[in-house]
């Protein structure tokens, strides 16, 4: 997993709230950062897996990088959004201007677009987008 | 061969720049206009020398280097600026630091501007 990939990873699965609307793939919190999500999975939960985009933010003495990473947030499609909303709030509340602790990065800001439907046949999705910049240390 | 411009960076007194992004060198001579009734062509005479140069980086609150120029800019007082091409240092000078700004947008990456006037001129090395 990479620095990023556990930061985002590391800010999700600590939040009790959270976790408190996931369920539980062994025993962690179903966020998953690899694409699919296990078949054995059950909803509802999380997947965000890798870059959407990945764009240098250089200057002549520093190297950083403005990441944009999709947060994928999944729910039964049991007649009723409210649970897969509450989910996707919460993953907004945690990294929208949230700053980060990221091994051998400096967050200098992270900002969330969404969250936007996603809805699949089978369960209600929603996903947050977060455009991520961080300057190497 | 051309360069890139990523290699040419400035220190101020010793100190290099923190994330700088952009530097530039403006060298002038005013004109002394000696043209007469004599002749229809215009003559000139090279007069007053000028140099400044201006600088943007990222705004890094702990730079040593910039904390020196906002040190200059404040207390009035000269700096020694270093113009570098390939980590060697190529020409300085002396500079007074004319204008300092500090832009801090929402969301955005907060950044200096600074301008410098060369006193005197560059001379090559250090």
């Amino acid at each position: 997993m990479s620095a990023l990939t556990a930061a985002i990873y590391d800010c999700l699965a600590g939040d009790a709230t959270l976790t408190a609307l996931l369920s539980t793939y062994g025993v962690t919190p179903a966020i998953f950062t690899t694409d699919p999500a296990p078949g054995d999975a059950e909803l509802p939960y999380i997947v965000t897996a890798g870059e959407v985009s990945q764009a240098p933010f250089d200057t002549k003495t520093t190297l950083g990088r403005t990441i944009v990473r999709d947060v994928r947030c999944y729910a039964s499609a049991s007649g009723s959004g409210i649970t897969v909303e509450a989910i996707a709030e919460r993953v907004r509340a945690l990294l929208h201007r949230q700053a980060l602790t990221i091994a051998g990065f400096a967050w200098i800001w992270a900002e969330c677009s969404g969250p936007i439907v996603a809805d699949e046949p089978d369960a209600y999705g929603r996903i947050v987008s977060v455009r991520l910049t961080v300057e190497e240390t | 061969m051309a360069m890139n411009g990523t290699d040419i960076l400035i220190a101020i007194d010793g100190d290099i720049v923190g994330s700088q992004r952009d530097v530039t060198f403006d060298e002038t001579t005013a004109e002394i206009d000696i043209s007469s009734k004599d002749s229809r062509a215009g003559r000139y005479l090279p007069g007053r020398y000028g140099a400044t140069m201006s600088l943007d980086a990222l705004y890094v609150p702990t730079d040593t280097a910039y904390l020196a120029l906002q040190s200059a800019m404040r207390d009035g007082e000269m700096v020694e600026v270093w113009s570098m091409e390939d980590s060697v240092v190529i020409e300085s000078a002396d500079a007074i630091v004319t204008s300092l700004s500090r832009s801090g947008p929402d969301q955005g990456e907060a950044t200096v501007s600074i301008s410098l006037r060369i006193d005197g001129e560059w001379t090559s090395g250090s």
